[in-house]
Protein backbone atom coordinates (compact mmCIF):
# COMPACT_ATOMS: atom_id res chain seq x y z
CA UNK A 1 0.00 0.00 0.00
CA UNK A 2 1.54 3.30 -1.04
CA UNK A 3 0.89 6.67 0.52
CA UNK A 4 -1.02 8.76 -2.04
CA UNK A 5 0.34 11.90 -0.34
CA UNK A 6 3.99 10.82 -0.19
CA UNK A 7 6.35 13.76 -0.63
CA UNK A 8 3.67 16.44 -0.33
CA UNK A 9 4.80 19.28 1.90
CA UNK A 10 1.20 20.44 2.38
CA UNK A 11 0.26 16.93 3.56
CA UNK A 12 3.21 16.88 5.99
CA UNK A 13 2.17 20.23 7.47
CA UNK A 14 -1.44 19.12 7.76
CA UNK A 15 -0.22 15.87 9.31
CA UNK A 16 1.80 17.85 11.86
CA UNK A 17 -1.34 19.74 12.82
CA UNK A 18 -3.35 16.53 13.16
CA UNK A 19 -0.51 14.87 15.07
CA UNK A 20 -0.51 17.74 17.58
CA UNK A 21 -4.25 17.32 18.08
CA UNK A 22 -4.61 13.55 18.06
CA UNK A 23 -1.26 12.00 18.99
CA UNK A 24 1.00 14.43 20.86
CA UNK A 25 -0.71 14.03 24.22
CA UNK A 26 0.57 10.42 24.40
CA UNK A 27 3.59 10.34 22.10
CA UNK A 28 4.95 13.79 22.92
CA UNK A 29 4.98 16.96 20.83
CA UNK A 30 8.06 15.86 18.91
CA UNK A 31 7.41 12.09 18.89
CA UNK A 32 9.85 11.41 21.71
CA UNK A 33 7.29 9.34 23.65
CA UNK A 34 5.65 9.90 27.00
CA UNK A 35 5.09 7.33 29.75
CA UNK A 36 4.14 3.99 28.20
CA UNK A 37 3.54 5.45 24.75
CA UNK A 38 6.54 4.60 22.58
CA UNK A 39 8.83 6.99 20.74
CA UNK A 40 7.85 7.62 17.16
CA UNK A 41 11.00 9.45 16.08
CA UNK A 42 12.93 6.24 15.73
CA UNK A 43 14.47 4.17 12.98
CA UNK A 44 11.80 1.48 12.61
CA UNK A 45 8.96 4.01 12.39
CA UNK A 46 10.92 6.17 9.97
CA UNK A 47 11.54 3.14 7.75
CA UNK A 48 8.16 1.43 8.23
CA UNK A 49 6.08 0.87 5.09
CA UNK A 50 3.39 3.57 4.90
CA UNK A 51 0.70 0.88 4.75
CA UNK A 52 1.84 -0.49 8.12
CA UNK A 53 1.55 2.91 9.80
CA UNK A 54 -1.83 3.43 8.16
CA UNK A 55 -3.01 0.03 9.44
CA UNK A 56 -1.95 0.86 13.01
CA UNK A 57 -3.79 4.19 12.86
CA UNK A 58 -6.94 2.49 11.59
CA UNK A 59 -6.98 -0.42 14.03
CA UNK A 60 -5.05 0.85 17.01
CA UNK A 61 -3.60 -1.61 19.49
CA UNK A 62 -6.17 -1.79 22.25
CA UNK A 63 -4.20 -4.17 24.45
CA UNK A 64 -1.34 -1.70 24.54
CA UNK A 65 -3.62 1.28 25.10
CA UNK A 66 -3.53 2.70 21.58
CA UNK A 67 -7.06 3.52 20.39
CA UNK A 68 -8.31 3.24 16.83
CA UNK A 69 -8.27 6.44 14.79
CA UNK A 70 -10.67 5.09 12.18
CA UNK A 71 -12.97 8.03 12.91
CA UNK A 72 -10.51 10.24 11.05
CA UNK A 73 -11.20 10.22 7.31
CA UNK A 74 -8.66 8.28 5.23
CA UNK A 75 -6.97 11.38 3.78
CA UNK A 76 -6.30 12.70 7.29
CA UNK A 77 -4.77 9.38 8.34
CA UNK A 78 -2.48 9.52 5.30
CA UNK A 79 -1.53 13.09 6.28
CA UNK A 80 -0.50 11.81 9.71
CA UNK A 81 1.50 8.98 8.10
CA UNK A 82 3.26 11.55 5.91
CA UNK A 83 4.20 13.53 8.99
CA UNK A 84 5.32 10.44 10.95
CA UNK A 85 7.68 9.48 8.13
CA UNK A 86 9.28 12.91 8.38
CA UNK A 87 10.11 12.53 12.08
CA UNK A 88 13.73 11.70 12.63
CA UNK A 89 15.85 11.85 15.74
CA UNK A 90 19.44 13.01 15.66
CA UNK A 91 20.82 9.50 16.14
CA UNK A 92 19.54 8.00 12.93
CA UNK A 93 20.74 8.44 9.37
CA UNK A 94 18.58 9.96 6.65
CA UNK A 95 16.90 7.55 4.26
CA UNK B 1 -8.06 19.86 55.66
CA UNK B 2 -7.08 16.81 53.63
CA UNK B 3 -9.45 17.62 50.77
CA UNK B 4 -8.17 21.18 50.46
CA UNK B 5 -4.62 19.89 50.32
CA UNK B 6 -5.38 18.15 47.03
CA UNK B 7 -8.08 20.27 45.38
CA UNK B 8 -5.93 23.34 44.77
CA UNK B 9 -2.97 21.44 43.26
CA UNK B 10 -5.35 19.54 40.97
CA UNK B 11 -7.05 22.71 39.81
CA UNK B 12 -3.66 24.27 39.17
CA UNK B 13 -2.39 21.24 37.28
CA UNK B 14 -5.47 21.14 35.08
CA UNK B 15 -4.76 24.65 33.91
CA UNK B 16 -1.58 23.43 32.27
CA UNK B 17 -2.84 20.16 30.80
CA UNK B 18 -2.93 19.94 27.02
CA UNK B 19 -6.31 20.01 25.37
CA UNK B 20 -7.27 17.98 22.35
CA UNK B 21 -10.39 17.80 20.28
CA UNK B 22 -13.48 16.12 21.62
CA UNK B 23 -14.22 13.69 18.87
CA UNK B 24 -17.57 12.06 19.36
CA UNK B 25 -19.09 13.59 16.25
CA UNK B 26 -22.14 15.81 15.95
CA UNK B 27 -24.68 13.50 17.58
CA UNK B 28 -26.52 14.15 20.85
CA UNK B 29 -28.44 10.89 21.21
CA UNK B 30 -26.76 8.35 18.96
CA UNK B 31 -23.54 6.73 20.15
CA UNK B 32 -20.85 5.70 17.70
CA UNK B 33 -18.25 3.02 18.38
CA UNK B 34 -15.60 5.65 18.99
CA UNK B 35 -14.22 5.35 22.51
CA UNK B 36 -12.60 7.97 24.68
CA UNK B 37 -8.83 7.83 24.43
CA UNK B 38 -7.19 6.18 27.45
CA UNK B 39 -6.67 8.52 30.43
CA UNK B 40 -8.35 11.45 28.64
CA UNK B 41 -11.24 13.23 30.31
CA UNK B 42 -13.96 14.88 28.26
CA UNK B 43 -16.25 17.38 29.92
CA UNK B 44 -19.40 18.21 28.02
CA UNK B 45 -22.79 19.75 28.44
CA UNK B 46 -25.86 18.46 26.64
CA UNK B 47 -28.79 20.82 26.89
CA UNK B 48 -32.26 20.68 25.46
CA UNK B 49 -35.00 23.26 25.42
CA UNK B 50 -38.56 23.06 24.18
CA UNK B 51 -42.13 23.95 24.89
CA UNK B 52 -44.34 20.88 25.12
CA UNK B 53 -48.01 21.14 24.19
CA UNK B 54 -49.95 22.07 27.31
CA UNK B 55 -46.81 22.86 29.29
CA UNK B 56 -44.24 25.56 29.89
CA UNK B 57 -40.88 26.03 28.20
CA UNK B 58 -38.13 24.05 29.90
CA UNK B 59 -34.36 23.70 29.82
CA UNK B 60 -32.93 20.28 30.54
CA UNK B 61 -29.20 20.20 31.22
CA UNK B 62 -26.83 17.28 31.57
CA UNK B 63 -23.16 17.69 32.43
CA UNK B 64 -21.03 14.79 31.28
CA UNK B 65 -17.65 13.59 32.52
CA UNK B 66 -16.30 10.93 30.17
CA UNK B 67 -13.08 9.11 30.97
CA UNK B 68 -11.12 6.63 28.89
CA UNK B 69 -10.27 3.85 31.35
CA UNK B 70 -8.62 1.71 28.67
CA UNK B 71 -8.71 1.59 24.90
CA UNK B 72 -11.78 -0.70 25.09
CA UNK B 73 -13.57 0.71 28.15
CA UNK B 74 -15.03 4.20 28.53
CA UNK B 75 -16.85 5.30 31.68
CA UNK B 76 -19.09 8.36 32.09
CA UNK B 77 -20.94 10.18 34.82
CA UNK B 78 -23.83 12.51 34.02
CA UNK B 79 -25.32 15.06 36.41
CA UNK B 80 -28.82 16.11 35.35
CA UNK B 81 -30.97 19.11 36.15
CA UNK B 82 -33.76 21.14 34.65
CA UNK B 83 -35.57 24.46 34.89
CA UNK B 84 -39.16 25.05 33.87
CA UNK B 85 -40.59 28.52 33.26
CA UNK B 86 -43.21 29.44 35.86
CA UNK B 87 -42.28 26.42 37.97
CA UNK B 88 -38.85 25.67 39.46
CA UNK B 89 -35.29 24.58 38.80
CA UNK B 90 -33.93 21.41 40.33
CA UNK B 91 -31.25 18.74 40.27
CA UNK B 92 -32.85 15.58 38.93
CA UNK B 93 -30.23 12.91 39.46
CA UNK B 94 -27.20 11.15 38.00
CA UNK B 95 -26.31 8.46 35.53
CA UNK B 96 -23.29 6.19 35.39
CA UNK B 97 -22.62 4.54 32.10
CA UNK B 98 -19.95 2.27 30.72
CA UNK B 99 -19.14 1.33 27.15
CA UNK B 100 -17.15 -1.75 26.19
CA UNK B 101 -15.72 -2.22 22.75
CA UNK B 102 -16.21 -5.88 21.86
CA UNK B 103 -13.77 -6.35 18.95
CA UNK B 104 -10.14 -5.26 19.19
CA UNK B 105 -9.79 -4.20 15.56
CA UNK B 106 -11.73 -2.07 13.15
CA UNK B 107 -14.25 -3.95 10.99
CA UNK B 108 -16.94 -2.91 8.52
CA UNK B 109 -19.33 -2.92 11.49
CA UNK B 110 -18.14 -2.54 15.07
CA UNK B 111 -20.18 -3.52 18.13
CA UNK B 112 -19.98 -1.78 21.50
CA UNK B 113 -21.90 -2.86 24.60
CA UNK B 114 -23.33 -0.05 26.71
CA UNK B 115 -24.50 -0.52 30.31
CA UNK B 116 -25.99 2.27 32.41
CA UNK B 117 -27.44 2.78 35.86
CA UNK B 118 -29.49 5.90 36.32
CA UNK B 119 -30.89 7.32 39.52
CA UNK B 120 -33.11 10.19 38.46
CA UNK B 121 -36.57 11.41 39.30
CA UNK B 122 -39.64 11.93 37.16
CA UNK B 123 -38.89 15.62 36.68
CA UNK B 124 -35.80 14.85 34.58
CA UNK B 125 -36.03 16.53 31.17
CA UNK B 126 -32.58 15.77 29.79
CA UNK B 127 -34.13 13.49 27.16
CA UNK B 128 -30.85 11.66 26.62
CA UNK B 129 -32.80 8.75 25.20
CA UNK B 130 -36.38 8.09 24.20
CA UNK B 131 -37.76 4.65 25.08
CA UNK B 132 -41.06 2.87 25.54
CA UNK B 133 -43.97 5.28 25.25
CA UNK B 134 -42.05 8.40 26.37
CA UNK B 135 -43.66 11.51 24.96
CA UNK B 136 -45.04 15.01 25.34
CA UNK B 137 -47.14 14.16 28.42
CA UNK B 138 -43.99 13.31 30.42
CA UNK B 139 -42.88 16.95 30.12
CA UNK B 140 -45.94 18.88 31.32
CA UNK B 141 -46.50 17.87 34.94
CA UNK B 142 -45.56 20.25 37.81
CA UNK B 143 -42.03 19.64 39.07
CA UNK B 144 -43.23 19.20 42.66
CA UNK B 145 -45.31 16.19 41.59
CA UNK B 146 -42.93 14.77 39.00
CA UNK B 147 -39.91 14.76 41.32
CA UNK B 148 -41.69 12.33 43.68
CA UNK B 149 -41.37 9.59 41.09
CA UNK B 150 -38.08 7.75 41.58
CA UNK B 151 -36.50 6.23 38.49
CA UNK B 152 -33.76 3.78 39.30
CA UNK B 153 -33.21 2.16 35.98
CA UNK B 154 -30.82 -0.17 34.22
CA UNK B 155 -30.27 0.41 30.57
CA UNK B 156 -28.42 -1.60 27.96
CA UNK B 157 -27.58 -0.61 24.43
CA UNK B 158 -26.05 -2.42 21.54
CA UNK B 159 -24.09 0.18 19.60
CA UNK B 160 -23.08 -0.60 16.05
CA UNK B 161 -20.79 1.75 14.17
CA UNK B 162 -19.13 1.95 10.76
CA UNK B 163 -16.93 4.34 8.82
CA UNK B 164 -17.15 4.41 5.04
CA UNK B 165 -15.51 6.95 2.73
CA UNK B 166 -15.55 9.68 5.36
CA UNK B 167 -19.09 8.93 6.54
CA UNK B 168 -19.88 7.67 10.02
CA UNK B 169 -22.93 5.45 10.46
CA UNK B 170 -24.25 4.37 13.84
CA UNK B 171 -27.19 2.30 15.04
CA UNK B 172 -28.23 1.91 18.69
CA UNK B 173 -30.73 -0.60 20.07
CA UNK B 174 -31.92 0.26 23.59
CA UNK B 175 -33.53 -1.78 26.38
CA UNK B 176 -34.36 -0.14 29.72
CA UNK B 177 -35.84 -1.50 32.94
CA UNK B 178 -36.90 0.23 36.12
CA UNK B 179 -35.41 -2.02 38.80
CA UNK B 180 -38.48 -1.75 41.06
CA UNK B 181 -41.37 -2.16 38.71
CA UNK B 182 -42.51 -1.20 35.21
CA UNK B 183 -42.00 -3.31 32.10
CA UNK B 184 -38.97 -3.47 29.85
CA UNK B 185 -38.93 -0.49 27.50
CA UNK B 186 -37.27 -0.36 24.12
CA UNK B 187 -35.98 2.33 21.83
CA UNK B 188 -33.60 3.07 18.99
CA UNK B 189 -31.31 5.76 17.65
CA UNK B 190 -29.60 5.89 14.26
CA UNK B 191 -27.34 8.52 12.73
CA UNK B 192 -25.09 9.40 9.82
CA UNK B 193 -22.49 12.18 9.71
CA UNK B 194 -19.59 13.47 7.67
CA UNK B 195 -17.01 16.26 7.98
CA UNK B 196 -17.32 19.00 5.36
CA UNK B 197 -13.82 18.17 4.12
CA UNK B 198 -11.95 14.88 4.34
CA UNK B 199 -8.44 16.35 4.17
CA UNK B 200 -7.08 18.75 6.76
CA UNK B 201 -5.71 22.14 5.83
CA UNK B 202 -2.06 22.75 6.63
CA UNK B 203 -2.67 25.84 8.73
CA UNK B 204 -4.20 26.00 12.19
CA UNK B 205 -7.67 27.47 11.74
CA UNK B 206 -11.09 27.79 13.30
CA UNK B 207 -13.11 27.89 10.11
CA UNK B 208 -11.46 25.15 8.04
CA UNK B 209 -14.15 22.91 6.50
CA UNK B 210 -12.75 19.82 8.23
CA UNK B 211 -13.64 21.46 11.56
CA UNK B 212 -17.34 21.16 10.76
CA UNK B 213 -19.27 17.90 10.92
CA UNK B 214 -22.82 17.66 9.71
CA UNK B 215 -25.23 14.82 10.10
CA UNK B 216 -28.71 13.67 10.89
CA UNK B 217 -30.01 11.39 13.58
CA UNK B 218 -33.36 9.77 14.21
CA UNK B 219 -34.50 8.30 17.50
CA UNK B 220 -37.62 7.14 19.24
CA UNK B 221 -39.42 4.60 21.40
CA UNK B 222 -40.44 1.09 20.46
CA UNK B 223 -42.96 0.39 23.23
CA UNK B 224 -42.60 -2.17 25.98
CA UNK B 225 -42.32 -5.95 26.11
CA UNK B 226 -46.08 -6.05 26.69
CA UNK B 227 -46.80 -3.71 23.79
CA UNK B 228 -43.85 -3.72 21.42
CA UNK B 229 -44.18 -1.56 18.33
CA UNK B 230 -44.75 1.98 17.14
CA UNK B 231 -48.20 2.58 18.64
CA UNK B 232 -48.30 5.65 20.97
CA UNK B 233 -44.57 6.17 20.67
CA UNK B 234 -42.65 9.34 19.92
CA UNK B 235 -40.05 9.72 17.19
CA UNK B 236 -37.72 12.55 16.24
CA UNK B 237 -35.61 13.49 13.24
CA UNK B 238 -32.72 15.82 14.00
CA UNK B 239 -30.22 17.45 11.64
CA UNK B 240 -27.09 18.27 13.60
CA UNK B 241 -23.85 20.19 13.20
CA UNK B 242 -20.64 20.26 15.24
CA UNK B 243 -17.90 22.87 15.03
CA UNK B 244 -14.49 22.22 16.56
CA UNK B 245 -12.22 25.19 17.21
CA UNK B 246 -8.47 24.99 16.72
CA UNK B 247 -8.17 24.97 20.51
CA UNK B 248 -10.17 21.72 20.63
CA UNK B 249 -13.43 23.03 22.05
CA UNK B 250 -16.45 21.66 20.20
CA UNK B 251 -19.85 23.30 19.89
CA UNK B 252 -22.91 21.34 18.76
CA UNK B 253 -26.44 22.30 17.90
CA UNK B 254 -29.38 20.28 16.67
CA UNK B 255 -33.09 21.01 16.23
CA UNK B 256 -35.18 17.86 16.81
CA UNK B 257 -38.50 17.60 15.02
CA UNK B 258 -41.14 15.36 16.55
CA UNK B 259 -42.85 13.36 13.81
CA UNK B 260 -45.71 11.68 15.69
CA UNK B 261 -48.59 13.02 17.74
CA UNK B 262 -47.02 11.63 20.91
CA UNK B 263 -43.75 13.53 20.32
CA UNK B 264 -42.93 16.85 21.95
CA UNK B 265 -42.90 18.94 18.79
CA UNK B 266 -39.72 20.97 18.35
CA UNK B 267 -36.76 20.52 20.68
CA UNK B 268 -33.51 22.44 20.37
CA UNK B 269 -30.39 20.70 21.59
CA UNK B 270 -27.08 22.45 22.09
CA UNK B 271 -23.87 21.68 23.88
CA UNK B 272 -20.17 22.30 24.25
CA UNK B 273 -17.38 19.87 25.01
CA UNK B 274 -13.68 19.85 25.52
CA UNK B 275 -11.23 17.13 26.26
CA UNK B 276 -8.39 17.20 28.76
CA UNK B 277 -5.60 15.05 27.41
CA UNK B 278 -3.89 12.61 29.78
CA UNK B 279 -5.93 13.72 32.77
CA UNK B 280 -5.42 10.35 34.45
CA UNK B 281 -1.65 10.44 34.11
CA UNK B 282 -1.39 13.98 35.45
CA UNK B 283 -3.64 13.21 38.40
CA UNK B 284 -1.72 10.05 39.25
CA UNK B 285 1.58 11.91 39.10
CA UNK B 286 0.19 14.57 41.39
CA UNK B 287 -0.80 12.08 44.09
CA UNK B 288 2.17 9.75 43.77
CA UNK B 289 4.72 12.52 43.62
CA UNK B 290 3.26 15.65 45.23
CA UNK B 291 6.65 17.35 45.10
CA UNK B 292 6.52 17.29 41.33
CA UNK B 293 9.91 15.60 40.93
CA UNK B 294 9.73 12.82 38.31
Amino acid sequence: MTNPLEGSEQARLAGAKLYARECASCHGPDGAGLGKAPRLNRHDVYNAPPGTLFWVLRNGSLRRGMPSFAHLPEPQRWQIVTYLRSLRSDDQPAR
Amino acid sequence: MRLGRYVLPIAGALTFLPFCSAGEGPFFITYTHQMEEPRNLEIATKNVTGRPRGGNRFLGAATEFEYGVTGWWTSEIYLDGQATRGDSALFTGYRWENRFRLLPREHWINPVLYLEFENINGADKGLLEVVGNDGNDDLIGPNADARREKKRELEAKLILGSHYKGWTFAENFIAEKNIRHEPYEFGYAVGASRPLALSARAQRCNFCPENFQVGVEAYGGLGTHAGFGLRDTSHYVAPTVAWTLASGTTFKISPSFGVTGTSAGLLLRFGVSYEIAQFGRATRRLFHNPGGND
